[in-house]
């Protein structure tokens, strides 16, 4: 964890919004402070990275005026957007933190389009009412005391009646979809919503509104909403963490030739994780296993989204699963083949932002976000292709431009040349750079006009870099005539790189 | 170091379809594709056709599967038209291409769904269609292309049927719009298909159906507009069932054109806008210019009024040789300005945007202006001439201290007209004329007199009315000045002298023979001169005074035989009446040596006072019309009058004075503009020291604009002058440049 806070500030400090956003999603601690005492959101300021300042306040960076560490963000704002940006996010307004899980999770309790509820509650005397319709597995998930009920005194039932009043019931459902509710809540409820928290088992909301009695000043009750607010996320964080993990990761039914595929359904019934969909894995070894999973989080990414919005098939048979509720008809759907570590990433990363993705697996999670039009965990996974030094002892560089190509991952394609170009020399000895070139060159008549090879440009561009010139140093030093000067200054080795490649390009009777 | 460590292979192929070639991948969607025509989209599985698009992709087929696709649905367009569009026309076409469109859409849409990861991956970055623009594309070239004419014409002939008809209920509508609707969502080229191909049709079929459809000839013009206004307001709410907002604009253009731009409309138009003028209809008049906001049709209109004014202000008879000038005067000059706030009132009640296009201003009041400014300028001297004897009749009308208030108005309309004058110095060299012999008589009120000249200062500014200010100055101070005089009592104990103290430079005498020095005044009068004379020198010493008799006149109370008369008279007729105060009969010859009087203004004096007609004070023999030096005059003791007060009338001039003095006028007009010229000239050519002389004269004309249209001839003359008194040079080389000699 504390490694991905200093991560998370080193990425502020050189404006590495992806990885930024990637760490972050790890759940550190956005408002923490490193050992000078910087938080995150004032090294993004101060180094002026406009991109990483919007994220981390997105995210729920806090940016109090009124207090010394936001007012140090301010003012070391390095330019007047940024501190616009500052100013603008007020602490006193509702704070809407962004995570991305949280805003889906959100968005389920009024989007109905995919009709992936189960369970409706509503009160005694609206009982023609539809009333609030919701998702059993989230309830199990917020709260202790649902989970024990749905299971035992609510299992099979798809309606309840409840007689908290409608308010209340409204701003703990709201909760528990994580959507920031603080400033709805009105103080006549306040006794029934202090008992139904505590009844429910919502622990962080009963210790807030304990805390919020002893509160009277308006900026120091922002300030606690805040507080909690982003507490709430990182705790619902946790809870669908341990979700994933015990009740669906565990209960995912490994398909031997031997197993019966009827007694696995059956398993699958009995865990209490609720799902509405099976997902189909098979690995490299055509083994299968089957992953109790939810529409309402799968359809975060397009490609389930689209599969379910279209009238075809599937959304035929999941209407049918719907209407029949019969677990043997629970709509089976798969995934290409990948290694069930990489279906379980994706899981993660759909159910709770988790953006831990081993490099051994990166590659695989790369194609297969872009397999299911992720774009978002793409990035993520090319982040940890980039960040991690494990990563080119067991790939060819070469494979990693050709999966950049292949994903259209710019970030990738940079980092190739990047690295080609620090270590040129190596590189040149292998006749895969060559074929790189070639293949670069092909592309340029489809993808763009001008005459130039990407890769080739790239290189140049990291050659530059590699000895810290700017390109108008080039031109000054050729006038240059002191040998030690040049010697020193490294342009000598630039010079040599570059006719290494001018030298290839000869070779390759290719002009750019 | 690093080739060693290929452990991986590349992953891409293993999440595609394994195996397959991309004929049996092709079929999978192809089959596909049938399906969704066929409408049986439910028995698709999504994740199949999905991970086929994939797999394709993966392999580098994208191109192959682009192609296969666009020629496929091309082959199910054609199939379809062949289906359903042949040999069918009319509105039955429109309608079954409309219901193809919407399902084709709809087709389009599920098919692009699926090609999703081809759209991303593959036309997002060779930059081609996407799937769906792609359907659109190939439906606008195998379905509406080779029968777009057959849709124009389907289309339009429905439309004409409706036309015809000209009802609103028009249950065909819907299916129009959906094909407008349709061809707008096509792109063609730049534009959209409905722009580009059936917008210029549909405005060609307008214009054609609207030219032929009603016979216009047999129409009145009243009738010719009642009809195209119906037509217009029809013509729009229908367009607006189907097409757009910006296309409505242009059918009803279009519309316009074709109705208004007709001979017979053109040739109606002068005739309703003379009646809407005639008739002060201003509901007319503002149909006629709402009809179109086109700027040659705003022209047309305001040619058309302008017109009207003109003829009206022609019609204007002047009878030019009658003898009661003053009278046609008067009446021309109302009849002037009644037209003026006529036409005034009648068109700032038309809120007209035809005044206001290419950021000119036409506002009604310019126009109006512009009209009667060219009337008035036609004859400018006479205008003058007019207006100010219509000014000197209404400054003295109102001599006997009626109410200024109302008379003010109509002077207030004067000034409006004056304005409009291009030559305004002829205008004051007749304003000051009349203005000073009425100061002189008194024959108005001085309260007047002021509000005219501050009418007239706050139309033209203080240097223009600088000569007026110092004539009403100069009766100011006269006033004062006789009202401080007090002469020896005993020297005429029942006499009352005025004197007016002119200064020279304000009063338009110059020119005229100032006095005679050398007439000999009664006793009495000549005592009042020296005492006077004595008393202005005491208070202004180094002021030389003359005496201007001819501008003065005299009042004499005379007990005739049948009653007391108060004659005035001007001072030679008094100097010569008075002889009779010591002489019973006195011959021509010896007034002349009485009085030594030239002779010819003796001859004018003797005549008015023996020869007009209601003045006859004095007896001449013999009876005879002319004065011979040995014809004696004695007082006539049987005058008689019906007023108690008589105004002796001098006669004019003896020689042919009129035309003397017009000449004469002409002349000092000339000279002072020459004067004037000279001035501004002079003031150009100190700051720039060089010019050339058109640009001089235009910089020239436009500061003395305001006072009269400078000509060629006058601006020559003044240069002339100046070359002459070396203070400007010609330049050596070219002789168009002038240089100011300092």
């Amino acid at each position: 964890m504390d490694k991905n806070f200093n991560d998370l500030c080193y990425a502020c400090r050189i404006g590495d919004t992806d990885n930024a956003d990637r760490l972050i999603s790890t759940g550190v601690n956005l408002n923490g402070l490193d050992e000078f005492d910087n938080s995150p959101l004032f090294l993004a300021s101060l180094c002026g990275h406009e991109e990483v300042v919007k994220l981390l306040l997105e995210r729920g960076a806090v940016c109090d005026r009124d207090r010394f560490e936001g007012a140090r963000c301010v003012y070391g704002a390095l330019n007047d957007s940024i501190r616009d940006i500052l100013v603008k996010r007020d602490i006193s307004k509702a704070v809407d933190i962004n995570q991305p899980f949280v805003m889906h999770i959100s968005s389920l309790f009024k989007d109905w389009s995919l009709n992936t509820h189960d369970i409706q509650i509503s009160p005694p005397k609206e009982i023609n009412d539809n009333g609030l319709k919701l998702h059993k597995f989230l309830l199990s998930t917020r709260s202790l005391k649902l989970r024990y009920n749905l299971s035992t005194v609510w299992n099979n039932k798809s309606k309840l009646t409840t007689d908290i009043p409608t308010s209340v019931l409204n701003i703990i459902t709201k909760f528990i979809y994580l959507i920031p509710v603080l400033h709805e809540i009105n103080m006549s409820d306040y006794n029934t919503l202090l008992q139904i928290s505590l009844q429910w088992d919502l622990e962080l909301l009963s210790e807030y509104l304990n805390r919020l009695k002893d509160v009277a000043d308006s900026s120091e009750k922002s300030t606690l909403m805040a507080e909690y607010q982003y507490r709430f996320t990182e705790d619902a964080r946790d809870q669908l963490k341990r979700f994933v993990n015990d009740n669906i990761l565990k209960c995912s039914i490994d398909l031997h030739s031997t197993t019966n595929f009827e007694e696995g359904i059956q398993f699958a019934e009995n865990c209490v994780a609720f799902p509405d969909l099976l997902l189909l894995v098979e690995n490299f070894n055509e083994d299968k296993r089957i992953y109790p999973c939810h529409l309402a989080i799968l359809s975060r990414a397009n490609y389930f989204r689209m599969m379910f919005s279209l009238p075809m098939e599937e959304k035929a048979t999941y209407q049918e699963y719907k209407d029949f509720k019969d677990s043997r008809r629970l709509p089976l759907i798969s995934l290409p083949s990948c290694d069930f570590e990489v279906a379980e990433i994706i899981l993660r990363y759909l159910y709770h932002d988790s953006s831990e993705i081993p490099w051994q697996y990166a590659i695989d999670v790369l194609l297969m976000a872009d397999f299911l039009l992720e774009d978002r965990m793409k990035s993520m996974a090319a982040v940890v292709m980039t960040q991690s030094k494990d990563f080119l002892e067991k790939h060819s560089i070469f494979d990693i431009l050709y999966v950049a190509w292949e994903t259209k991952m710019e970030r990738l394609e940079q980092f190739a040349a990047k690295v080609i170009a620090f270590d040129l020399k190596n590189y040149t000895k292998e006749t895969e750079l060559k074929n790189a070139i070639i293949k670069s060159s092909q592309m340029i008549s489809v993808r763009e006009e001008t005459d130039t090879i990407e890769l080739v440009d790239d290189i140049r561009f990291y050659l530059l870099e590699k000895y810290a010139f700017e390109p108008d140093d080039i031109d000054i030093l050729s006038e240059e005539k002191d040998i030690q000067l040049l010697k020193a200054s490294g342009i000598l080795d630039y010079q040599q790189d570059v006719a290494i490649i001018d030298n290839l390009l000869d070779e390759l009777t290719l002009q750019a | 170091m690093i080739s060693s460590k290929k452990a991986k292979i590349r992953v891409p192929n293993r999440l595609g379809l394994p195996g397959q070639n991309f004929e049996s991948l092709w079929g999978i969607l192809k089959d596909a594709i049938d399906h969704i025509y066929a409408d049986q989209v439910s028995e698709l599985s999504f994740e199949l056709l999905y991970r086929t698009v994939y797999t394709l992709v993966l392999r580098r087929k994208a191109l192959d599967l682009y192609s296969h696709l666009e020629s496929y649905l091309g082959d199910k367009l054609d199939e379809l038209k062949q289906n359903n569009l042949k040999d069918v026309e009319g509105f039955e076409l429109l309608q079954k291409l409309f219901e193809i469109w919407k399902s084709q859409c709809r087709c389009f849409k599920l098919i692009s769904d699926v090609m999703i990861y081809l759209d991303k991956v593959y036309c997002k970055y060779e930059r081609k269609m996407e799937t769906y623009d792609m359907g659109l594309e190939s439906f606008k070239k195998h379905v509406i292309n080779p029968i777009k004419e057959n849709i124009s014409e389907a289309m339009l002939s429905d439309i004409n049927k409706v036309r015809s008809q000209g009802s609103l209920q028009v249950p065909h509508a819907d299916t129009w719009k959906g094909i407008v609707g349709m061809m707008e969502t096509l792109e063609d080229e730049k534009d959209n298909y409905f722009s580009a191909h059936l917008e210029p049709v549909l405005l060609r079929e307008t214009e054609n159906y609207y030219k032929n459809a009603i016979n216009y000839r047999e129409l009145l013009p009243v009738e010719y507009l009642e009809t195209m206004k119906k037509l217009k307001s029809y013509e729009f709410s229908l367009d607006q069932k189907f097409i757009n907002g910006d296309s409505t604009v242009k059918v009803t253009t279009v519309l316009e054109s074709v109705l208004i731009w007709t001979e017979q409309f053109m040739e109606a138009i002068p005739i309703l806008i003379r009646d809407s003028l005639t008739n002060n209809n201003v509901e007319l008049l503002k149909e006629l210019c709402s009809l179109s906001s086109e700027e040659k049709y705003c022209t047309k209109i305001l040619d058309c009024i302008k017109n009207c004014i003109w003829e009206d202000v022609t019609s204007l008879s002047v009878d030019k040789n009658s003898r009661r000038r003053a009278q046609v005067a008067t009446q021309w000059t109302t009849k002037v300005i009644e037209i003026y706030n006529y036409y005034q009132s009648l068109l700032s009640t038309v809120d007209l945007h035809i005044f206001i296009f290419d950021g000119q201003d036409n506002s009604s009041l310019n126009l109006i202006n512009e009209v009667i400014g060219k009337y008035l300028n036609q004859d400018a001297v006479q205008t003058c001439e007019f207006i100010t004897l219509h000014l000197d009749a209404f400054a003295k009308s109102t001599e006997d201290k009626r109410d200024i208030n109302s008379v003010k108005e109509s002077l207030e309309d004067c000034v409006k007209i004056f304005k409009l004058i291009s030559e305004k110095d002829v205008f004051e060299n007749f304003y000051k004329k009349q203005m000073s012999k009425r100061l002189l008589h008194q024959r108005s009120s001085i309260k007047l007199e002021k509000w005219l000249v501050k009418q007239i200062k706050g139309e033209m500014g203080t240097f223009f009315t600088s000569k007026l200010d110092g004539m009403l100055r100069d009766i100011n101070l006269s006033a004062g000045l006789s009202r401080s005089f007090k002469p020896d009592e005993n020297l005429l104990p029942d006499c009352v002298f005025t004197s007016q103290i002119l200064t020279m430079t304000s009063w338009p005498f110059q020119t005229a023979n100032v006095l005679d020095e050398n007439v000999i005044l009664p006793p009495q009068m000549r005592q009042y001169k020296e005492e006077f004379e004595v008393f202005y020198n005491r208070k202004y010493n180094d002021r030389t005074l003359r005496w201007a008799h001819h501008l003065g006149f005299m009042e004499i109370g005379f007990q005739f035989k049948n009653g007391y008369y108060e004659i005035s008279m001007p001072i030679y007729g008094a100097i010569v009446f008075l002889l009779f105060e010591d002489h019973e009969e006195l011959t021509t010859e010896q007034i002349s040596e009485l009085t030594n009087m030239p002779e010819q203004e003796l001859q004018r004096q003797l005549i008015s006072l023996s020869l007009a007609p209601k003045s006859r004070v004095l007896k001449k023999k013999p009876l005879s019309k002319t004065i011979s030096p040995q014809d004696t005059f004695c007082i006539n003791y049987g005058f008689t009058s019906p007023t108690q007060k008589v105004k002796l009338q001098t006669i004019a001039n003896i020689t042919t004075k009129s035309e003397a003095q017009s000449q004469a006028g002409q002349d000092s007009l000339e000279k002072e503009r020459v004067i004037e010229v000279n001035a501004a000239i002079v003031r150009i050519m100190k700051s720039c020291k060089k010019s050339i002389h058109d640009e001089l004269f235009q910089q020239v004309s436009e500061t003395l604009k305001d006072r009269f249209t400078l000509t060629q001839s006058v601006f020559k003359k003044s240069v002339a002058n100046l070359l002459n008194k070396e203070y400007l040079q010609r330049d050596m080389e070219d002789t168009n440049i002038y240089h100011y000699i300092s």
